[in-house]
């Protein structure tokens, strides 16, 4: 069969020519690991993000001993929040607007007036109080234990048996829960959103951490009033690894729990963003190799020939798509080893995947086509390259321009980015390469078929100018 | 009388920039013929085979290929009675000498089988069967244009157009290319070549056209052609400096004969020069200043010179 024959040789040719290695393979490497080396300098910048804060918070009474007193947690979380300046800077972290409803934050995050605005559930005060009874109870149960074992060691029965009321007091915590749960109502591929998750949970646990350390020098203080003992807290007893002692959870729009990492966190946008954007980078090299084809008179020659125009654009395309295919095994596999992609994956997801990035790798080849019928292959590799580039900058959310929905189509909003291909590809790999916690193989159905319809109009556009303007074109 | 296989008729191009790349161009190519369009670089050679392979819209007139116009040619099946190869070797560079041949043969539908004994018919006879694993990019200048035209033999053309088909060539290679082509002919395919070389036109051509500044000048068997435009014999005097006084002494020993003037050089046409050589000798004037002289057959480089006032290098 004719168009296999072009396949077959068109990857040949990309296997055997050094220049398309080096947009094939070099590239994206280079992409990746430099994008993966400077991702936490990007995000470690000192802007003051705009951010929303929507509190549904009742508080909680708080009672130790006889006294009871009531505490709302989200208030002065508010006013941690607002107090913070980055280190050894008079730059603010947060320039906090209080906003009063879902619609409204969702209103102000979809024009990205505001990087995301941090809900707070109404039971967060309660599991504030929760997490940090348990870190107190993980902090003092050693230290009191120890304070037991000393008094019966000389002797001291009655001392013991004070120690050991206070323990029995202590143990009135052991299930409590580590536990805080908030909604960071954002667009998830606009890049403040995304630096406004990591400093959130930073600043979450360091919140929640702060307040335990109160809560616990206050109860100790109280233990040792109640029982006429001493406890002696100092500030080293005081020092937990937080990392390992509590995981903050974080809940997106939409209702779906999901217990990221700060690792999954992380590359949820750059490991799809890069992979997507290596294979558009890979893929205009498809305009070097028709180029030279151009240049050496072999498309005149072939028009004695019978081949027909599908089978020189289809087989052209089919060729990206199969070396997509390798490179997306390739990059996969890259990401993989070092740990970008840490989430449980499954066969099925990466097989999704390695489909998103053929078809995006067609796309792209297309996409290529067009510029290639209009000019010469300098011309139109440079400004697809450049084109391209711009596109992958506007899909991570670089560009503050307005994203607003289209309608809803399988149960998945359509905003106008999705317009662009690469952006629907980009969130599909998400979706099945990071937040396998929360999306399910059929919710990457409706990103599949935008990707497909795209892959269809790319590829017959390609066709129809291609085959206009190059093919049956007489000078 | 053969039957016509390429007609050109009136064919005039007329680029963006303004020049007039051929002009009133019309000619006819016999079936089985070796037809040699010779010119110089720029004459037009290339612009004509690139209208008769329907890459380029003509401004004027009309071409017929086995009967079909410029304009139907490459949607008609005629197109693969035909085949051509540019000035530039049509190969990929990243492909094996047998895998070039093997997609070229798939582009024109002959099954895998089929194509394999004929691709290896056609490598045996151009000598590229112990390359046939080499990538096209490793071989030599002349390897690349054996199986630049091996490529267009593949689907058997009728008529076979190879723009100067031998440039860049090392003249071993050169010979041997010209034999092979020579060969085409013996098997009855029609050729059209375009060159600069005239012993290249005078070993292959049945015919020949010479074209200069776009216009077809003359077209005629080489032999033929000579003789009219010639006669047998040129004597080729080269003097130290040439003057105009010079020029009457020489004018009066040649007479009525046709002359042509070329710097310090002049090209007498006809043949018994012995006598004016004699002359020329005796006349010590002339003698002095004469560097040379050299009675020879004449050629179409002569030819050309007397047709077009310059020769083939543009002088």
């Amino acid at each position: 069969m004719l168009v296999f024959d072009i396949v077959i040789n068109r990857i040949k040719i990309a296997l055997r020519s050094k220049e398309l290695y080096i947009y094939v393979l070099g590239f994206p490497l280079m992409f990746m690991i430099i994008y993966g080396s400077i991702a936490p300098v990007y995000y470690s910048n000192v802007e003051t993000l705009k951010i929303g804060y929507l509190s549904g918070d009742l508080g909680v009474n708080c009672t130790l001993g006889n006294e009871t007193i009531f505490e709302n947690y989200s208030e002065i979380f508010y006013e941690y929040l607002d107090s913070l300046y980055y280190e050894s800077q008079s730059v603010k972290v947060f320039s906090i607007k209080n906003i009063s409803s879902i619609e409204e934050a969702e209103k102000k995050v979809a024009r990205l007036d505001l990087a995301g605005v941090i809900f707070i559930p109404e039971n967060f005060s309660i599991m504030l109080l929760n997490s940090t009874r348990a870190l107190t109870y993980s902090i003092l149960m050693p230290i009191i234990s120890e304070k037991v074992n000393e008094a019966f060691d000389i002797g001291n029965i009655e001392l013991a048996n004070r120690y050991l009321r206070a323990l029995e007091e202590l143990s009135r915590f052991a299930n409590s829960t580590f536990s805080i749960s908030l909604t960071i109502i954002g667009d998830p591929t606009y890049s403040k959103a995304m630096q406004l998750y990591e400093i959130s949970w930073k600043y979450i646990s360091s919140f929640v951490f702060q307040e335990a350390r109160k809560f616990a020098k206050k109860y100790v203080k109280y233990l040792e009033n109640e029982y006429n003992i001493s406890i002696g807290l100092n500030d080293t007893s005081l020092s937990i690894d937080i990392d390992e002692s509590f995981n903050v959870q974080f809940r997106r729009i939409g209702g779906l729990s999901a217990k990221e990492t700060f690792l999954q966190m992380y590359y949820s946008i750059l490991v799809p963003g890069q992979m997507i954007q290596s294979i558009m980078i890979a893929s205009v090299s498809a305009i070097y190799m028709i180029g030279y084809e151009i240049n050496k008179q072999i498309l005149q020659r072939l028009k004695l020939t019978n081949v027909t125009s599908a089978e020189y654009i289809g087989g052209t395309l089919i060729a990206w798509g199969i070396i997509s295919l390798l490179l997306g095994v390739f990059l996969l596999a890259i990401a993989i080893a070092m740990h970008y992609v840490s989430a449980a994956w499954s066969l099925l997801g990466i097989l999704i995947a390695i489909l998103i990035l053929v078809l995006s790798g067609i796309i792209t080849a297309a996409y290529s086509l067009i510029f290639l019928s209009f000019t010469n292959e300098k011309v139109a590799g440079n400004f697809s390259l450049i084109s391209l580039l711009t596109i992958s900058l506007f899909i991570a959310g670089y560009f503050p321009v307005p994203n607003p929905v289209l309608g809803i189509f399988m149960g998945r909003t359509f905003t106008l980015f999705d317009l662009v291909p690469w952006r629907t590809a980009m969130t599909g790999l998400r979706k099945v390469l990071i937040l396998t916690s929360i999306y399910q193989p059929i919710d990457v159905v409706p990103d599949l078929a935008l990707l497909t319809l795209w892959t269809i109009i790319y590829s017959l556009a390609s066709f129809i100018t291609f085959d206009k303007l190059r093919l049956k074109k007489q000078e | 009388m053969s039957k016509v296989v390429i007609k050109i008729e009136n064919l005039s191009k007329k680029y963006e920039n303004e020049v007039l790349a051929l002009d009133n161009v019309s000619l006819e190519v016999y079936e089985g013929e070796i037809f040699s369009l010779l010119g110089p670089n720029g004459a037009g050679k290339t612009t004509l085979i690139r209208i008769i392979t329907g890459q380029l819209k003509p401004s004027e007139g009309k071409v017929w290929m086995l009967g079909v116009t410029h304009e139907e040619f490459l949607s008609s099946p005629v197109r693969h009675r035909v085949n051509f190869v540019p000035q530039e070797n049509v190969i990929w560079e990243h492909l094996t000498v047998e895998e070039n041949m093997m997609l070229i043969a798939s582009m024109y539908r002959i099954p895998r089988n089929e194509a394999k004994v004929k691709v290896r018919e056609l490598m045996e006879e151009m000598e590229l069967l112990d390359a046939r694993k080499r990538l096209a990019a490793k071989l030599s200048g002349g390897m690349k244009r054996k199986l630049a035209i091996a490529m267009a033999l593949i689907n058997d053309p009728d008529i076979l157009i190879l723009d100067e088909p031998t440039a860049g060539l090392d003249p071993r290679m050169r010979a041997r290319l010209l034999s092979d082509i020579e060969k085409f002919k013996m098997r009855g395919k029609t050729i059209l070549l375009t060159t600069h070389i005239v012993e290249e036109a005078e070993k292959l051509s049945s015919r020949v056209g010479i074209i200069n500044h776009g216009k077809i000048v003359d077209i005629d068997k080489p032999a033929e052609l000579k003789k009219r435009v010639c006669g047998l014999e040129i004597l080729d005097l080269l003097f130290s400096k040439l003057n105009e006084d010079l020029m009457s002494h020489v004018k009066r020993i040649i007479g009525e004969r046709e002359y042509l003037i070329l710097g310090d050089r002049i090209f007498v046409k006809g043949n018994d020069f012995l006598g004016i050589l004699n002359e020329i000798r005796s006349d010590s004037v002339l003698y002095e200043q004469l560097l040379n002289a050299t009675i020879r057959k004449s050629n179409l480089e002569d030819a050309f010179l007397f047709l077009t006032g310059t020769t083939l290098g543009g002088d």
